[in-house]
């Protein structure tokens, strides 16, 4: 039994990481805030079948041979981003950032982030009172 | 973790962006008044800062980078000043073609997105905060 095939650790590990990948595209979003033509984009909403969903999906390119070079992939993504299709305002310079929209989105994920923490470290206490070390 | 410390080097490169963006600002602010010396010269023209989508291939990253600053082409103004050195026959001398108060509202947007920018390493470290707050007993 390895630590990350518990449930609540798994999924909490997936959740810290679809915040933190989100919190880059937010932060890249309010950085672009003045760049002309910048389309502000999101990642898609963690569900389910994101808890579900192996690691081990992707696939690395093995090194067998001293002469073989690294593979030089696309960053691999865990979660898919999306650009926003339907922005709420566009700005005459083509750029769709509205800052208070991310600043609220940032807000949310800042707050989802403590709930997930807090989750894990509960969980963790409870297995410390199992361990008769309290 | 990677990518919070990644979240917080795009927010310093909007920062450094909205900095160059001040910069350019002030000059224009400064010499809103530098009129030409002679009567052949120009006075201070106007400069405009871009800013562009940059790919950071380093790090796989889009952060924001600084164009191309230019001159804004837009005519001169003119004032009635004859006994200014400047003056041209009729009596006028050319003015900069900078409005104080489109640079100033340019210098609150870029001190608002600089806020912003800021706003977003503060969550991005109390985050990474809770996330080291777990190694703690």
């Amino acid at each position: 039994m390895t630590f990350d095939n518990l449930t609540i650790f798994a999924a909490v590990k997936r959740r810290l990481n679809w915040l933190t990948q989100r919190q880059e595209i937010l932060a890249q979003n309010i950085a672009n805030a003045d760049t002309p033509q910048f389309r502000a984009k999101d990642l898609k909403a963690f569900d389910f079948k994101d808890i579900v969903r192996r690691e081990g999906m992707q696939l690395n390119i093995e090194i067998t041979d001293s002469s073989h070079l690294p593979g030089r992939r696309k960053r691999l993504r865990d979660f898919t981003e999306f650009e926003e299709r339907r922005p709420f305002e566009t700005a005459p310079n083509g750029n769709s950032v509205i800052v208070e929209e991310q600043m609220g989105k940032i807000n949310g994920s800042q707050i989802n982030h403590r709930l997930t923490t807090s989750l894990y470290k509960k969980h963790l206490n409870m297995f410390k009172i199992a361990l008769g070390r309290n | 973790m990677d990518d919070i410390i990644k979240t917080m080097q795009i927010s310093s490169a909007g920062m450094r962006a909205q900095g160059a963006r001040l910069k350019v600002i002030s000059e224009n602010l400064a010499n809103a008044n530098s009129l030409p010396q002679d009567a052949n010269g120009k006075p201070y023209r106007r400069k405009i800062i871009t800013f562009s989508n940059e790919l950071d291939r380093s790090m796989g990253l889009n952060k924001v980078g600084i164009g191309k600053i230019t001159a804004d082409m837009s005519s001169f103004g003119k004032k009635f000043d004859p006994n200014h050195p400047a003056a041209d026959q009729d009596g006028y001398v050319l003015t900069p073609n900078v409005n104080t108060l489109i640079e100033m509202t340019d210098m609150r947007e870029a001190q608002r997105s600089y806020e912003a920018n800021m706003e977003v390493i503060k969550a991005s470290k109390s985050m990474l905060a809770g996330t080291i707050d777990i190694l703690r007993r």
